[in-house]
């Protein structure tokens, strides 16, 4: 679906509901991504009956509009986009930068945020010097580090439970879509959010933190640490599990992603 | 600037796809013989159905085996995502397919594998699709004939058996230019001494009966989906990608696959409904044809070139069709484009027509007799008496086959074997 925030035309996949009082479940993508990497999420939410959007942030995918350059931006348009499409209580899950944005989102956003799935997510999410490096120069490099530390040793080798797509390529791929800059845009919101644990303090959703037990940008240590600060808070662990667990690992984001929004 | 490695071509072909399996820790790929996989639940059955949850349903649409060979495929060839079908002619098939309906246009090369020239020929059209065909060595001929209709353009990358070498980059550039995918059959070149996606082109389609293979016994076929082509770009030119379909409730594959839609559909609209799906104890011995790809190909190559080499020098040949030879029309565009070698199979003109075509077949003794190509074992064919026998020299020479080619592919043996075997059948061919 299209729609408007703040003049800009802006996509979302998924369904909305008959009135604004059902809740609905918001799905951000992370940095240089789009709304495609929530396609089994949000195809089994409609498939059940629920209401879902998997949005795609300014200048992702297939919305338009300059890119945010802040995490808090992030958050603010998010709210922005609640209000565009009239829903008043939301279900949140983001993943990695995303989840950064969800989980600001969560500290400002109050009630209105019911629920929290924070997957591949840490505070401080520091962005190694090299891979910010290589985002700026949008050298191919960048996007190497991207899937290649974005996914676990083994996903290296494939075995994608998604018969006949390479998780590598296929994240690949996608990253390659995003306009020039972009990466680094993404990137650098995540590196300079400092905020983090203010947010997190204030949070009232009742949140779950998903995470990959060999996930190399975002350790399963920080997101236990991150978990004591937010008031009700539970961590699952993805076993042999990268960071990018929607494609690596999507039967089991699928279960926990589902006792957590739904 | 360096960064991660991504897994070499030697290392994929071997481990690609493929984890220890889980249950037994069987190192070898096991072979799911199994129609039909259990669902825990009825959640988790309609959700498979409805491509909202990953896992098996029905074999059909995908078998964690055959899944294995796809996943390598698409790997080694630096592809997003791949579909193995029954044969080489089900992927092209199943790649056209995918992408035209009734009133769509193809520009096709002419110099095509015979089974495919007949799909384009003769019963795509009874569907309504048509197709122009134009010559593989003039990139401009592609763009001349694209229409506002046509949905793809298919090319081999060297063709059979008169080997003209496509130059994919300059024939991509003129498809993107107009909006339409490069599909690329590149049964003949295999991964090892070709990536055309590297090169321009967006989907890669292979007959694993083939090199892949390369034992002569199991048919296969594949279509690798480069992930590259935005299909939104001239969304109205592609329907089946970008309109929603009501074959599964409205999904419109572009807008919610992004990248992953041409091989979504192929496999969840292609294999369901045309069913041309490859058996899982085919892909378990294609699978093993994969490991040890690199080892065959550099030995196809070499025996090659020994063998054209031979034939080049020989006063009862001519027109020895190999590109590694520095006569060839394409030499520099295959050094270019296949730096390992441009593969195995070729032709050759013997002095004295059919009748000395004929001679030589019923001479050869290491060399099979047989319409394939690719086998670990050599094979010869001579048109003239065999496939194409009950045509006239006029007819011949119109379906570009004159009455003494002959065509090779070269397969594993000793090379001075092969020479000895060709020579005292040439020897006999010309007295």
């Amino acid at each position: 679906m299209y729609f408007e925030v703040d003049g800009s035309r802006t996509f979302a996949a998924g369904r909305l509901p008959a009135d604004a009082a059902t809740p609905v479940i918001l799905l951000v993508h992370g940095a240089a991504m789009d709304h495609s990497v929530w396609v089994y999420h949000t195809r089994y939410f409609m498939h059940t009956g629920h209401a879902v959007v998997a949005v795609d942030l300014p200048a992702h995918g297939l919305s338009a509009g300059a890119p945010l350059t802040t995490i808090e931006d992030m958050a603010a348009w998010l709210e922005r986009c609640l209000d565009a499409l009239g829903i008043e209580r939301a279900a949140v899950a983001g993943h990695s930068m995303g989840a950064l944005a969800a989980l600001e989102l969560g500290g400002r956003a109050g009630a209105r945020i019911e629920r929290l799935a924070l997957l591949g997510c840490a505070l401080p999410m520091a962005v190694a010097p090299a891979l910010l490096e290589a985002a700026q120069a949008d050298s191919p490099v960048a996007r190497d580090m991207m899937v290649l530390w974005g996914h676990g040793t083994r996903a290296h080798t494939g075995g994608n439970p998604v018969a006949g797509i390479t998780m590598v390529n296929a994240a690949l791929r996608l990253i390659e879509r995003a306009r020039p800059g972009l990466l680094h845009a993404d990137l650098a919101a995540c590196n300079a959010y400092t905020d983090g644990y203010a947010a997190a303090a204030k949070i009232s959703a009742r949140t779950r933190l998903i995470c990959g037990s060999e996930d190399r940008m975002t350790p399963t240590a920080s997101a236990r640490e991150l978990a004591t600060v937010i008031p009700t808070c539970a961590v699952d662990v993805i076993a042999d599990c990268g960071h990018i667990m929607m494609s690596e690992k999507p039967e089991q984001t699928h279960r926990f992603l589902v006792q957590a929004l739904a | 600037m360096s960064g991660p490695k991504h897994l070499g071509f030697d290392t994929l072909a071997l481990h690609g796809g493929q984890q220890p399996d889980p249950v037994t820790g069987a190192r070898a790929q096991p072979i799911y013989q199994s129609v039909s996989f259990v669902f825990n639940d009825t959640d988790e059955a309609s959700s498979r159905f409805d491509i909202a949850r990953s896992g098996y349903v029905y074999s059909r649409i995908g078998n964690p085996t055959v899944a294995v060979l796809e996943e390598r495929l698409a790997m080694l060839e630096g592809g997003l995502g791949a579909v193995a079908t029954a044969s080489g002619m089900a992927a092209i098939h199943l790649a056209i397919t995918t992408l035209a309906d009734a009133g769509s246009h193809v520009v096709a090369s002419r110099a095509l594998y015979g089974g495919t020239h007949n799909l384009l020929t003769y019963t795509l059209p009874r569907f309504g699709i048509e197709t122009t065909f134009v010559d593989p060595r003039d990139p401009d001929a592609f763009a001349a004939a694209i229409r506002p209709q046509t949905r793809l353009v298919f090319a081999e990358t060297v063709a059979n058996p008169r080997c003209e070498v496509l130059d994919i980059e300059a024939v991509a550039a003129h498809a993107h230019a107009a909006g339409v995918p490069l599909v690329i059959d590149s049964t003949l070149t295999t991964p090892h001494l070709l990536r055309p996606l590297e090169h321009g082109a967006d989907i890669v389609v292979h007959s694993l009966t083939k090199f892949i293979g390369g034992h002569g016994t199991t048919m296969g076929g594949a279509l690798i989906d480069g992930g590259r082509f935005d299909w939104l770009r001239d969304a109205e030119r592609f329907p089946t990608l970008t309109q929603p379909y009501a074959g599964f409730h409205g999904l419109n594959f572009a807008e919610e696959f992004g990248p992953q839609a041409f091989v979504i559909r192929a496999r969840r609209e292609g294999l369901r409904d045309f069913g041309a799906a490859l058996p899982a104890s085919s892909a378990f011995t294609l699978l093993q044809g994969v490991e040890t790809l690199a080892l065959r190909m550099d030995r196809h190559v070499a025996n090659a070139r020994h063998v054209a080499g031979f034939l080049a020098a020989h006063e009862a040949c001519s027109d020895v069709t190999w590109p590694g030879l520095p006569g060839h029309p394409d030499h520099a565009l295959a050094a270019r484009l296949l730096p390992r070698g441009p593969g195995a199979v070729f032709s050759f003109e013997i002095k004295g027509g059919r009748a000395a075509g004929r001679k030589l077949i019923e001479s050869l003794k290491l060399f099979s007799h047989l319409a394939n190509v690719g086998d670990a074992k050599s094979l010869v064919i001579h048109p003239a008496s065999t496939t194409h026998a009950r045509m006239d020299d006029a007819a011949l020479a119109a379906a570009g086959i004159s009455p003494g080619l002959v065509r090779l592919s070269i397969g594993l043996e000793d090379p001075a074997d092969l020479v000895d075997d060709l020579s005292r059948a040439l020897y006999r061919a010309q007295k």
